[in-house]
């Protein structure tokens, strides 16, 4: 008896259910319940992505399930007011990562500066036009469907940072924090992720006799020098 | 703006155009890539055949989630909920012991005089007998739905699904202790400590966990290994609120003079039987004759 004769009122009356929970708790439950409505408002994202990543829509609905639970389990992590999604997405990644690629995603093949201007591969815009639908101006299925053949065919490090920033607009930073890489590694793996595609969507065209397999870009292909440029500009100004 | 010095200004620029339509090239040379291409059809050729590039992109990747996944994830945060509730409440109740302790230690015996002892040794006990049983109500309500349970929703065929699934991809357990278990028993309604102890096949017990059916109620979900490494799931549930009824896709059978009804979904061997008012279902790869023995032993 003596237990109780110590206990506080407080105490007694909170076990009595008197007493409402404190309003930190409150607080808390209320920022619970929005932490999950806001996630669950990127489900859709998350699992867009995750069957690019897995290219298997089983391996997906896996994907986002534990990312959903790690997210519950570190929610206390994540500082309101930033990015829900790429915080979400870096989630997703480091599971996808763990899960089918003990190594970490592969090094680059070559590191260094890329002396390759975007318009290898490139094809204009009217031979694209002419690769659309007149109806809805969006690429014909037959070319999407390609298009897709290309995405899932890039190495993985290309392929999330394409989707990452093509499809889901994160910034360079936000993906270097997803991919757990440095900026200029995003920029290079986006620069040879949209290059390959780019190239199938050519090769596509030529296979249709839509360009002839010796169209060449109408850019010149003088080896491109920042540095030059600028001491042009200047001299010019 | 000479046109030599106009191709040569294309080579930078189409280098820099991806990373201007990606909003990230620094202002500077933003205007400088903007003005270029106001003066070059070829550049702004090459930026709409990127533009068209990423819608079609955004077409290929993006897609609903599929409504069965959706079902999935929120019965995962309701799960996730459930045990960090179950978490908090231990922490409470531990601090509350340990302050009580140290109050007793630091004051030691309490002056009250004598007449008010029994009258506030009556109220303690009511204090605790109410507070006790108002905080199971509480925490039972809490994890439970607010939606009145409409047993005429949940169908058995439905949960049947659940189960397999749990069976097919498990969920990392909760708890390995068998005796640690006992904690799903307010959140289930039924006790279940005993059923952790269950050997099937010589076998051991790997773990265990809490589980939201359909939103409507919790079942706990016990995983075993048997002596043959056959992963068993055992599901332990309140027939009043997941009741077993009319299984289509299972058979009724006696075992030991008890109904049972056994069955294969989604390629799994699937045992179910209601003793009491607790469920058990089996899911496991074993055969019809064995799942109907095991769930038989089961609920001895």
């Amino acid at each position: 008896m003596p237990f109780f004769f110590a206990k506080k009122p407080d105490a007694v009356a909170q076990d009595l259910g008197l007493a409402a929970p404190s309003r930190g708790k409150r607080a808390r439950d209320r920022d619970a319940d929005r932490f999950e409505v806001e996630m669950l408002g990127h489900l859709d994202t998350l699992y867009a992505v995750s069957c690019r990543m897995t290219r298997s829509s089983t391996e997906a609905e896996d994907l986002v399930q534990d990312t959903i639970v790690k997210a519950m389990r570190a929610r206390e992590q994540f500082e309101p007011g930033t990015n829900l999604k790429a915080w979400l997405l870096r989630i997703l990644t480091n599971t996808f990562i763990n899960k089918y690629r003990r190594g970490g995603l592969e090094r680059d093949l070559f590191d260094g500066p890329d002396a390759e201007s975007l318009t290898e591969g490139w094809i204009s815009a009217s031979t694209l036009r002419s690769m659309r639908d007149p109806e809805t101006l969006a690429l014909s299925s037959i070319v999407e469907d390609e298009l897709a053949k290309a995405l899932d065919a890039l190495p993985d490090e290309f392929r999330i940072a394409v989707v990452l920033s093509d499809v889901e607009e994160l910034s360079y930073k936000e993906i270097a924090d997803v991919m757990g890489c440095p900026i200029g590694t995003v920029m290079s793996r986006l620069h040879r992720g949209r290059k390959l595609l780019q190239k199938a969507l050519r090769d596509h065209a030529v296979a249709l006799g839509i360009v002839p397999e010796t169209e060449t870009p109408s850019a010149p292909s003088a080896p491109a020098d920042l540095a030059e440029y600028r001491r042009r500009k200047r001299g010019v100004a | 703006m000479n046109a030599r010095k106009l191709e040569s200004d294309c080579v930078w620029v189409r280098q820099s155009l991806d990373t201007f339509a990606d909003g990230e090239l620094d202002p500077g040379h933003a205007v400088d890539v903007e003005s270029h291409l106001g003066a070059c059809p070829a550049c702004r050729d090459v930026l709409e055949t990127e533009h068209v590039r990423r819608r079609a992109l955004k077409r290929i990747v993006r897609r609903p989630t599929p409504e069965g996944l959706r079902a999935q994830v929120l019965a995962r945060i309701e799960a996730e909920r459930a045990s960090e509730k179950l978490e908090e409440r231990e922490e409470r109740d531990a601090r509350e012991e340990r302050d009580a302790r140290a109050e007793e230690d630091t004051k030691g015996p309490r002056l009250v005089q004598l007449r008010y002892t029994a009258a506030l040794a009556a109220a303690a006990g009511l204090a605790l007998a109410f507070g006790t049983s108002r905080q199971w109500d509480t925490n039972f309500r809490e994890v439970m739905p607010d939606h009145p349970i409409d047993a005429s929703v949940v169908s058995f065929d439905n949960v049947l699904d659940d189960f397999v699934a749990m069976h097919a991809s498990p969920i990392p357990p909760e708890t390995t202790d068998p005796d640690e278990v006992a904690k799903f028993e307010p959140w289930v309604g039924v006790p279940i400590r005993r059923t952790a102890k269950f050997e099937p096949l010589g076998g051991k017990f790997n773990g265990g966990r809490l589980n939201q059916v359909r939103t409507h109620a919790a079942a706990a979900v016990l995983q075993y290994q048997t002596a043959s490494q056959h992963r068993v799931t055992v599901y332990v549930f309140n027939t009043h609120t997941i009741p077993i009824r009319l299984p289509q896709r299972l058979q009724e059978r006696m075992v030991q003079q008890r109904p049972v009804y056994v069955g294969r979904v989604g390629g799994y061997s699937v045992a179910a039987l209601d003793r009491e008012g607790v469920g058990y279902a089996v899911a496991s790869d074993l055969d019809t004759d064995t799942s109907a023995r095991l769930i038989a032993s089961v609920a001895h």
